[in-house]
């Protein structure tokens, strides 16, 4: 249901909302069964996977090689929550481990802030994943981080809309001292280069 | 121009942050911010905070935007040393530079507000305002053995509510805890609240809706914060290119300010 209603707004503004596919890996073919139908039929953008498992879990695996073969990048959300993450709330380390059993998938992970420096080093021998600058605070110097330790190709811009004011989230980039091809590189080109080809 | 509530100087022990004094007034300069109320970030793991306040003293005489904000813990014996030091702080080149408010971070030392009864009298009688501070970094982005609990802000309004002499600015609080309390801050003349840490879409245009104008002061968060966010919020929410906008963001930026620190 959630989907339809991401459809929705895609109907409202095609050039605007790029709606991604939200499956649980708790039902692996049940979710291989809606990414077809939201992907492969509704061509949707991406997949999202949130909080139901960790991305260690074996569910995820079907969802992943649907990704492939379907080219769309999956968005995982992670987070090193010191206050103790959900039962099913991914650690950078459990993406980097997707990412590594999966090496043919485009993984963008959620969250910069919300990984932190320490994320950022789980996930940095893992080339197929990017991290999203989404949610959060505005903490200087973490966007300038993620590029030195990433790549400035590996690094894209989110919002976490509506958690999140759109103006303070772009601010994490736009008051940065990078150069103005790596912030155009984060706000839109390393994005555009992981959307499918069709969409480019 | 633009009055910064929440702006701070010197290290933070668990992320690495630009507080050297000439970079964070160098910083808020780009943003048209001239006037900078600052305290030491290091006061929150110094054992005696008040150690850490001649670092703020030593910034506002050298450097003409910042403004101490010296931090005070009345479980130190010898608080009412540092409150004579703050009383008494004259710049030799800024001497309208004065202290005009003090900040307590009740969560670092820590201590229970009831335990500041008597600073807060003195600083009734000081005629000195306080910033109480609830918030320094989101509890889920603290070290695993630095974890300190926010402070409900509605101990901040209960504050004001009980010295109605005294002037009361939330430090740090969440776009929640500011709108819970709206009922507090319209009735309660002498209590404010700083916006660095709201968040969410078209959060100052709410609270503004909320009926809050009045009491809304300018906060960056700075160093831990950039502090393009926070002006952008506050721009982007409110900025309709009318004079009536200009009037209302003027106010968040500076004009209530003035009821503050006269």
């Amino acid at each position: 249901m959630a989907n339809d209603y991401a459809l929705a707004m895609q109907d409202m503004a095609a050039d605007i909302f790029l709606p991604f596919c939200y499956v649980n890996p708790m039902y692996p073919q049940e979710a291989v069964t809606e990414i077809d139908r939201c992907v492969g039929k509704k061509r949707m953008y991406g997949i999202k996977l949130w909080v139901a498992r960790r991305a260690t879990d074996p569910g995820l695996s079907p969802i992943l090689e649907k990704a492939v073969e379907l080219d769309v990048p999956v968005l995982q959300h992670a987070w090193i929550k010191t206050t103790g993450n959900l039962p099913g709330e991914s650690f950078p380390s459990d993406v980097a481990d997707l990412a590594n059993r999966h090496p043919q998938a485009r993984i963008i992970m959620a969250h910069l802030n919300g990984i932190g420096l320490r994320g950022l080093e789980d996930i940095a021998d893992s080339p197929n994943i990017s991290v999203d600058t989404s949610g959060g605070d505005a903490e200087s110097g973490m966007v300038e981080t993620a590029v030195k330790t990433l790549g400035a190709k590996r690094v894209v811009f989110g919002s976490d809309a509506p958690i999140r004011h759109f103006s303070g989230q772009l601010a994490k980039v736009l008051a940065t001292d990078l150069p103005e091809t790596v912030k155009q590189d984060i706000l839109w080109n390393n994005a555009a280069q992981l959307l499918p080809k069709w969409s480019r | 121009m633009i009055i910064d509530f929440c702006a701070f100087i010197g290290n933070w022990p668990t992320y690495p942050v630009s507080g050297d004094p000439e970079v964070v007034q160098d910083t808020l300069s780009n943003y048209g911010v001239s006037q900078i109320l600052v305290s030491s970030l290091e006061s929150a793991w110094c054992r005696n905070p008040h150690r850490c306040n001649d670092l703020v003293y030593r910034a506002a005489e050298t450097l003409a935007d910042i403004w101490p904000v010296p931090i005070l813990d009345p479980t130190i014996a010898t608080w009412k040393s540092a409150l004579h030091q703050a009383r008494t702080f004259v710049p030799e080149l800024h001497p309208q530079k004065r202290v005009h408010l003090v900040r307590l971070l009740p969560t670092y030392s820590p201590y229970d507000l009831s335990q500041a009864d008597e600073l807060l009298k003195s600083l009734v009688e000081a005629k000195l305002g306080v910033i109480i501070q609830t918030r320094l970094e989101d509890p889920r982005r603290q070290h695993p053995l630095a974890q300190v609990p926010d402070l409900p802000a509605g101990e901040v309004a209960a504050v004001a509510e009980q010295y109605p002499a005294l002037k009361v600015i939330i430090g740090g609080t969440r776009t929640g805890e500011i709108r819970n309390l709206q009922r507090q801050l319209m009735d309660q003349p002498n209590l404010y609240a700083d916006i660095s840490q709201v968040d969410g879409l078209d959060v100052i245009k709410v609270l503004v809706n909320d009926g809050l104008v009045d009491k809304l002061l300018f906060g960056s968060h700075i160093p831990i914060f950039t502090p393009h966010a926070a002006i952008a919020r506050v721009v982007c929410d409110l900025d309709d290119g009318t004079p009536n906008a200009v009037a209302t963001i003027s106010k968040i930026f500076s004009g209530n300010a003035g009821r503050i620190l006269d």
